[in-house]
């Protein structure tokens, strides 16, 4: 994909979001004399943004592709991505936050780390750099912050 | 100040040192390791405030803040590969003194500048706070509508790339700023009917998705088992007297380019450290070494760097406008303690002001003898590969957002703007706009709505009193660079395609 698509495509996004903006806080009355209201503010950024965007949209036309958009490991950011939900998820479902962070830790080392060439040591490193941030996670947030996760 | 000093106990005075030095260790370690830096160690630290009294968070961030500072010139200098932007100039010169005599030297002349510039920084703010403040108690909520006016256009003029998607980012920042219930009227707006939403989004969330994840992701889009190998000797970090006396004339001008830098919003320390590089080598007796090692060229851009910081606290806490995404994410610590910055709080919170001057003295000092003893242990932190940084951070930043209110849905706007700041990073959105005008979002709009409702509707409150008039003249003058960049841009893009043109 071009940038030029890209840019198309987040002006189209940004101009979806506005109208939303712009119908939700359309018929939020004013209260106050004097005052411009609640839904003022909110409904003049959303119809900036518009206008920025349409003028945004019609420079990306008139400009060139301007290279290819594209992330180099893109695979290994959406996995990574994924990797995050379903973290959250389970913490959220399950919450056995410690046993799941050791072993998203755990995961996540190993496959980034895979490339390298897969190993007993390799394994048994990422266990132990695991375990040891899942323990200062512990000691940190159970007796410092008293935070209960 | 006798006062001040009887009502100071043994265990505030303990917890406030081990909170300066927490934020200094996070600081330089974060400001070490390349692709992480400042922004990224004051937002994982910003939810440890929740646990913290206001006085040890701000100055664990002030410290974090400081110690990053200095923190990006040790890979700069050992590396050859700034850790912050800010760092840049530092490698010019420091990576070649490391080759050409030793790495623990042109550490030395980073620490030392990087302290001389916190003082200097740290005595500008003493001194110049408390007549700002007292000056701004004589502006008006029009005036602080257009400040914060100020602050935006500066930061989307001075600090971005592309000024249409500048603009969009301030108005997408201000609009984040507006979700949650209406301070004046109590009505609920742009929720969607979450009640996570009402109080607004959570900052820490917002800070961390924007900053933290998307960074996490961009350091997946590269090699991630890339080690860095450096020969880790030579790294005593001293200079002699004569050496230090020797770029003291660096210090000083660097310092004060760098105060005066941090005051302007939107400029910061990148532009500061440039300049001061400048104007250490315009000013120097030997200006043939800049480029080749020399010990003036690292002084002053690192004094530059930590002057800065105090420049850029002074609009802060004196009128209770950021000027940065970094201060914007410390104002956080304001926010989450009910402390509105400004000067209603220098006059009634005495006590609070006090402190984070002495703090931020304290940081300073701290920061020299922390770099002293503990330099070796962050140039070693270099080897860490990204393939195990990131997840580290993942978790902790994971773990801070949910334990600044226990929401998940906090968790899943986070992780949602770190893929929308992912993608819109690469496309030259500035998401430290982004941040800073969510952050002004409460003044920019109170002060606005409750200059027209005492006006009853009438508009020309905005410009009827003197004060206003200077501030628009002030934001007339940067529409006007705005324009002159643009055009300039424009003209040398059309100049670019020409050439291409003709060579084809």
């Amino acid at each position: 994909m071009s940038i030029r698509t890209m840019n198309l495509i987040v002006y189209a996004a940004l101009a979806v979001l506005s109208i939303l903006v712009i119908r939700a806080v359309s018929d939020i009355p004013v209260t106050m004399p004097g005052d411009v209201g609640s839904g003022f503010l909110p409904g003049f950024l959303a119809w900036l943004i518009l206008g920025f965007s349409g003028l945004g949209a019609v420079r990306a036309i008139l400009a060139g592709d301007g290279g290819r958009f594209g992330a180099e490991y893109l695979g290994r950011v959406l996995i990574t991505i994924g990797v995050i939900a379903g973290f959250l998820l389970s913490w959220q479902y399950l919450g056995f936050f410690f046993l799941q962070c050791f072993l998203f830790l755990f995961g996540l080392f190993t496959y980034y780390r895979w490339p390298r060439g897969p190993s007993v040591r390799l394994l048994v490193t990422n266990a132990g750099v695991a375990a040891g941030i899942t323990l200062l996670c512990y000691v940190t947030f159970t007796y410092f912050v008293f935070v209960d996760l | 100040m006798m006062d001040f000093f009887s009502n100071l106990d043994l265990l505030m005075l303990g917890s406030a040192a081990l909170s300066i030095m927490l934020g200094l260790f996070v600081g330089m370690l974060f400001g070490a390791l390349p692709g992480l830096g400042l922004i990224i160690g004051v937002t994982l630290l910003l939810p440890l405030s929740y646990a913290m009294s206001p006085v040890n968070s701000i100055l664990m961030l002030l410290a974090c803040y400081q110690g990053a500072e200095y923190g990006g010139s040790i890979s700069a200098i050992v590396l050859g590969i700034p850790g912050t932007a800010m760092a840049a100039p530092i490698a010019l010169d420091g990576r070649q003194m490391a080759k050409t005599e030793s790495p623990g030297k042109a550490l030395a002349y980073s620490l030392y500048g990087s302290t001389f510039g916190g003082i200097f920084g740290g005595l500008v703010l003493i001194f110049f706070a408390v007549p700002v403040a007292r000056f701004a108690l004589k502006l008006a909520d029009p005036e602080f509508f257009l400040l914060g006016v100020v602050g935006l256009l500066a930061v989307a003029t001075f600090g971005a790339k592309d000024f249409v998607k500048a603009v969009i980012s301030v108005a997408l920042g201000l609009l984040a700023g507006t979700v949650g219930l209406d301070l004046f009227t109590g009505t609920s707006r742009l929720t969607a009917g979450y009640f996570e939403l009402y109080e607004g989004l959570n900052l820490v969330a917002v800070a961390v998705g924007l900053f933290a994840f998307s960074e996490v992701f961009m350091m997946l889009s590269a090699r991630i088992n890339k080690a860095y190998s450096f020969e880790a000797h030579h790294l005593k970090i001293s200079l002699t007297l004569r050496e230090a006396l020797g770029a003291l004339k660096a210090m000083i001008s660097g310092s004060l380019i760098g105060s005066l830098m941090g005051v302007l919003p939107g400029v910061g320390s990148t532009v500061s450290c440039w300049l001061a590089y400048s104007g250490a080598k315009a000013t120097s007796r030997t200006p043939e070494k800049f480029g080749k090692g020399s010990g003036e060229g690292i002084a002053a851009p690192d004094a530059a760097n930590n002057a800065t910081v105090g420049g850029a606290l002074l609009p802060f806490l004196a009128l209770g406008i950021p000027g940065s995404a970094s201060i914007a994410i410390i104002a956080g610590a304001f926010i989450i303690a009910g402390i509105q910055p400004g000067p209603q709080m220098m006059r009634n919170n005495p006590e609070l002001i006090e402190m984070i001057f002495i703090g931020f003295m304290a940081t300073t000092v701290g920061m020299f003898f922390m770099g002293k003893a503990l330099t070796k242990l962050f140039v070693r932190a270099l080897v860490t590969p990204n393939s195990f940084l990131v997840p580290a951070i993942l978790v902790s930043s994971m773990i801070g957002i949910y334990s600044s209110k226990g929401h998940f849905f906090d968790l899943w706007v986070a992780l949602g703007l770190g893929v929308a700041a992912w993608i819109m990073r690469r496309l030259d959105y500035s998401i430290a706009a982004f941040v800073l005008a969510m952050v002004l979002t409460p003044i920019i709009e109170t002060s606005f709505r409750r200059a027209l409702v005492l006006s009853q509707g009438d508009y020309s409150i905005f410009y009827s009193r003197i004060y206003s008039q200077v501030i628009m003249a002030v934001i007339v003058g940067i529409l006007a660079v705005a324009l002159v960049k643009s055009l300039r841009r424009l003209r040398n893009s059309r100049q670019a395609a020409t050439k291409g043109q003709a060579t084809s």
